[in-house]
């Protein structure tokens, strides 16, 4: 008796035990995580922002999951373990702008982690290794203001220069064509970074420079009749006092191979320089730069060097693959408004290569500038990538930012610790701005595409994204602005001979 | 039978208005069905429906988008002609009736003649005959006679303030065709109103019309102020058909006053009804005349070869050139591109009608003719420039589904996929042309040209190998094309055309000798012709390359020969008609007779 007891009880037990054992392994079975594979590799995402640097003021990196799924689901983490929670079912992540930025703004000088898992059609459940993204400590300029266009040969429609936020995905215009009789309208640049000054040319029936001052728009005529061609690439003193220009006579000519564009010559250029507040335009030098084309002028930060582009000056008949240019510098006395001798920067002939778009770092340690095959509109060669010169120790070395497509204009960020610059790598055609982290000693992170709302819209927009700037503010002034001092006449500039040149 | 017929009379009397409506439907589905067709196939390929927020946002950033948008939506039905006709006849029918019942409402529910609203309705189906003339202009006059009835209902039950609230919303929809409201409204005022009331009225009307239009230009809207006047008018350089439009408008703004003006007229009175009547049967005998009157007669001819152009069917292209001879250079230049398209070019060219030598061999890649320019460049494989023209045409213009289709062609061919993809995803997001958007969709998938249709393979072996750059003349390009590749036919016929043109029997026998080792197994038609020619000029057999002329064309150019010489000798003008009917298909009569 007793002993049937204890079989009972012991049958009871193992019962019980299996009971709770087979209960258990069900549950497991029913687990998300026990049945879930690894895939063994990161997700496809795009834009693919894995392993970039980011500021931590940046709007949400929004990113399309392009894995075969119906359902996915996004942990972010980030300091000490905190996290949020997201899913999509078509494969779109859009961060909430208040998650994303508190992660941002306790994550900097860390990591956050993104891990994706998904369920197929077949019911499985797959993970992906974490996407990681570094926040930086240090912040980005708040704005960036570009040209947008439709990327034509010669004829232009509808275009317009727009100033978008980075800490969230706010675009306002600045300027559109379609109030100036859509004439075109090009060159914006700022006096460093300031939204409060900045100009604009406007061509055609429209025509002139446009100042923007302290909310103020001002219309002026810069081009006299002693220049041959229209003022353009200008860059402005810091001082605020001059603003250098090149003026290019320019030959455009369209390749019929496939796989080449357009190609843009200059037949003739020359550096000008226009005295801000004397309305008066003269020519950089006229003593050593005989014989040269000058182009792409780049005030260093402290306003004492003139950086640029320069070559020889073709005749008549040119072979457009042998024109090469150097980067070369002047001396500049902002007192005087006198420049010295030019010397060579850096000898980009002596390599078969040309130069072109020099951009001093603030910390006037660097410059990064354009090198490609030949000739000086680097925008419309492929195998144009930007190219790093420590003026320290003069050696130049290819940025580990480039691809196999376009790369050409950039900007340093106020602080020197982001470079934004022109990319075609998405499709070949059309230019996309692109940020990288710049590290003190002249490192750079993995580029990261700007953020958008929906992280499809590149794949819809048609327009080109043209000379990205970076901007410390909001731009006060707007199109209708523009559109007023269109209405008067434009005070014209006054050609000033040059003294002789002072050598230093 | 005089009980029938007062029996019919009275059935007519009762149902004037709905007869005569049906009679400008029948009238206008019958013409745009079977004589005016073109026309949606000209105007169906102007532009693109494009389902997508941006194209939407685009018309909606303007007052009057909304009526282009919304004509722009119909007319991506005019893919069918029978669709188009039905659209635009019912929209006649609809601004025939509309004004009926604005007539009725403004002399309070009394009767008024029809033809007071049949003349501007004829006049409107005359504007549509234009191929100037798109559907969206017709959706502003619509809209501007509907919101002409809204307002007259507004203005009789004492709520003209409620118009005045709806003056926004009205300008917003129609654009520059609100314009043509106000207008109305004002004539409305001073006609029924007493001087002081239509004053204080008309005066506030005009005042919420300016407010609103600062509330636009300097608020709301980024558009210049100039565009806020006239979007969605036409444009004055490039109308046609202006005194017509002027007309159209004129009578719809002083449409109150010409209702209260008959409104003097005793309807009982004998000769004021064969009045009535004559002006009923003048009007539509005058639009029956207008209507089939020929007024462009270029762009009509053109559009019956393009449709055939565009779906490459070459055959249709020479048979109706060859047929119809249009005069036109675009004819002539498109009967010259199905010629080389089939490579028959220097065997058939003086088949079809060549009043322009040279110059219908291409076309000036100016605005006007860039749409149409694109095929000659295509034809020979300059896949660049069909790239380069196909972007400018779609900067300058917008996409239209021939720049597009070129657009995804140019960029398969270079192997710029990702372009390419993004263009096919607009062309999916249209009507009619997803099906082939997907087709193209899946040359993206291969990745290849494995998968490519025939035409396209064609293309891409033709595509150049040494690169140049485009030149401002044909001719320069075409000797490019062949310095890279010399064994492109097309490239090459289109040289010997050129030559053949411009009579150059010296060149052509120079370039004949090279034939045999481009492939040809034997002499065009009008190669061997013209070499027979240089025989009889310079007496003298020239270097052919090892290829032989047949014997059978030596012999016709022996009787030509003696046709000629009695052509010379005898009446002119009497044997000139048998030499044209005889030999207008040789190049001799080309060289010697034209």
């Amino acid at each position: 008796m007793k002993k049937r007891i204890i079989i009972i009880i012991s049958s009871l037990l193992l019962s019980e035990a299996l009971l709770v054992s087979g209960l258990m392994m069900s549950g497991c079975r029913r687990s998300t995580y026990t049945d879930m594979e690894s895939a063994g590799r990161l997700p496809v995402i795009e834009p693919d922002y894995s392993g970039v640097t980011i500021p931590p003021n940046i709007a949400p990196m929004n990113f399309i999951i392009r894995e075969r799924a119906d359902n996915f689901r996004i942990t972010v983490s980030y300091s000490n373990g905190r996290q949020f929670n997201l899913s999509s079912d078509n494969g779109v992540v859009r961060f909430p702008l208040k998650a994303w930025r508190k992660a941002m703004s306790l994550a900097a000088g860390g990591d956050i982690s993104i891990k994706i898992s998904c369920r197929t059609k077949e019911n499985k459940e797959i993970t992906f290794d974490t996407v990681r993204i570094h926040v930086a400590r240090e912040t980005i300029d708040p704005f960036i203001c570009y040209r947008l266009l439709y990327s034509g040969y010669e004829s232009w429609s509808e275009m317009k220069i727009v100033q978008r936020s980075l800490s969230d995905f706010n675009e306002h215009p600045v300027i559109e064509n379609q109030l100036l009789d859509d004439n075109c309208i090009n060159c914006h640049t700022f006096l460093n970074n300031d939204p409060s000054k900045f100009f604009i040319h406007v061509r055609g029936s429209k025509a002139g420079t446009y100042f923007a001052d302290s909310g103020r728009v001002t219309r002026r005529e810069l081009r006299t009749q002693n220049m041959i061609a229209n003022a353009v690439y200008p860059s402005w003193h810091p001082s605020g006092a001059y603003i250098a220009f090149s003026s290019n006579r320019i030959l455009q000519l369209i390749h019929m191979l496939p796989g080449k564009d357009n190609e843009f010559c200059d037949v003739y250029s020359s550096m000008l320089i226009y005295d801000v507040r004397k309305n008066e335009m003269r020519m950089c030098s006229d003593t050593d730069s005989a014989g040269y084309m000058e182009t792409y002028p780049y005030w260093s930060p402290k306003g004492d060097y003139l950086y640029y582009c320069r070559t020889r000056q073709v005749s008549p008949g040119f072979d457009y693959e042998k024109v090469r240019y150097d980067l070369a510098r002047r001396p500049f006395d902002a007192k005087s408004g006198t420049f010295g001798k030019a010397e060579t920067v850096f000898d980009a002939e002596a390599i078969n290569k040309s130069a072109s778009f020099p951009a001093v770092s603030p910390d006037n340690r660097y410059i990064v500038f354009t090198l490609h095959d030949f000739g000086t509109f680097s925008v419309w060669h492929k195998e144009s990538d930007l190219y790093l010169l420590d003026l320290e120790t003069g050696r130049a070395t290819k940025m580990n930012v480039n691809s196999d497509e376009t790369e050409s204009y950039h900007a340093w960020s106020s602080n020197g610790r982001w470079l934004l610059f022109s990319s075609k790598r998405d499709d070949g055609h059309n230019s996309r701005p692109y940020f990288a982290f710049f590290g003190p000693a002249g490192t750079t992170g993995k580029p990261f595409i700007l953020p958008q709302k929906d992280p499809a819209s590149y794949k819809k927009m048609d327009m080109t994204i043209n000379r990205p700037e970076f901007v410390t503010g909001r731009i006060s002034v707007g199109p209708r602005d523009f559109t007023r001092a269109s209405d008067k006449a434009p005070a014209k500039a006054v050609w000033i001979e040059n003294k002789a040149d002072k050598s230093k | 039978m005089r009980h029938v017929i007062k029996n019919i009379q009275k059935m007519v009397n009762g149902r004037e208005v709905h007869l005569t409506a049906l009679l400008i439907f029948i009238i206008s589905l019958i013409y745009f069905l079977f004589f005016n067709t073109s026309l949606f196939f000209c105007q169906e390929q102007n532009s693109l429906f494009i389902y997508s927020s941006d194209y939407l946002a685009k018309y909606l950033s303007i007052p009057g988008g909304f009526t282009v948008l919304s004509g722009n939506f119909l007319a991506q039905f005019y893919f069918s002609g029978a669709a188009g006709s039905i659209i635009i006849s019912s929209l006649t029918t609809l601004y025939f009736l509309v004004l009926r019942k604005n007539g009725k409402l403004i002399i309070s529910g009394r009767s008024f003649p029809v033809f007071l609203i049949l003349f501007p309705a004829c006049l409107l189906l005359l504007l549509q005959k234009s191929y100037n003339h798109f559907i969206y202009y017709t959706i502003g006059y619509l809209s501007a006679s509907l919101w002409f009835l809204i307002s007259v209902r507004m203005i009789e039950k004492k709520r003209f303030i409620i118009t005045l609230v709806l003056f926004p919303l009205f300008y917003y929809l129609s654009g520059s065709f609100f314009l043509l409201f106000l207008g109305t409204l004002i004539v409305y005022l001073f006609s029924y109103n007493t001087a002081q009331k239509a004053f204080t009225k008309a005066g506030i009307a005009v005042a919420v019309f300016f407010s609103t239009w600062f509330l636009f230009r300097d608020m709301i809207f980024l558009q210049p102020a100039i565009k806020l006047w006239n979007y969605p008018f036409p444009p004055a350089k490039t109308y046609d058909i202006r005194n017509l439009e002027y007309l159209t408008s004129l009578y719809f703004i002083l449409f109150p006053l010409i209702i209260k003006a008959n409104d003097h007229f005793r309807p009982g009175d004998k000769t004021i009804r064969f009045i009535r009547l004559s002006a009923s049967a003048i009007i539509i005998l005058s639009c029956f005349y207008f209507l089939f009157r020929n007024d462009n007669q270029e762009l009509s001819q053109t559009a019956k070869l393009e449709r055939y152009v565009i779906a490459g069917d070459w055959d249709k292209v020479i048979r109706i050139q060859e047929t119809m001879n249009f005069s036109s250079r675009i004819c002539q230049y498109y009967y010259n591109l199905a010629l080389s398209e089939k490579g028959e070019l220097c065997s058939r060219l003086f088949y079809g009608r060549q009043d322009y030598g040279g110059e219908s061999l291409s076309l000036p890649r100016e605005k006007k003719y860039i749409d149409k320019a694109i095929y000659f460049y295509y034809a020979n494989g300059l896949i660049n420039e069909v790239h380069h023209l196909a972007v400018e045409s779609v900067v300058t213009g917008g996409y239209k589904p021939e720049n597009l289709r070129f657009l995804i062609i140019s960029e398969l061919l270079n192997g710029s996929y990702n372009l390419a993809d993004r263009h096919i995803n607009i062309l999916k997001r249209t009507l009619y042309y997803r099906k082939s958007a997907l087709e193209y969709e899946k040359l993206l998938s291969g990745r290849d040209t494995a998968q490519m249709d025939l035409r396209l393979k064609e293309k891409k072996k033709l595509m150049i190998q040494k690169d140049f750059f485009i030149r401002s003349y044909d001719l320069q390009n075409i000797d490019l094309i062949i310095s890279s590749d010399p064994a492109n036919r097309i490239a090459f016929e289109y040289k010997m055309a050129r030559l053949l043109f411009e009579k150059d029997l010296v060149a052509v026998t120079d370039q004949a000798k090279k034939m045999k080792d481009i492939g040809y197994e034997h002499f065009p038609e009008h190669i061997e012709e013209a070499l027979l020619q240089y025989v009889n000029e310079y007496n003298e057999m020239p270097d052919t390359g090892g290829l032989t002329i047949i014997n059978e064309s030596d012999s016709l150019f022996k009787i030509f020969k003696d046709d000629f010489g009695l052509f010379i000798k005898g009446d002119r003008s009497e044997s000139a008609a048998k030499m044209k009917e005889k030999w207008s298909n040789t190049y001799w009569y080309y060289y010697n007779m034209k």
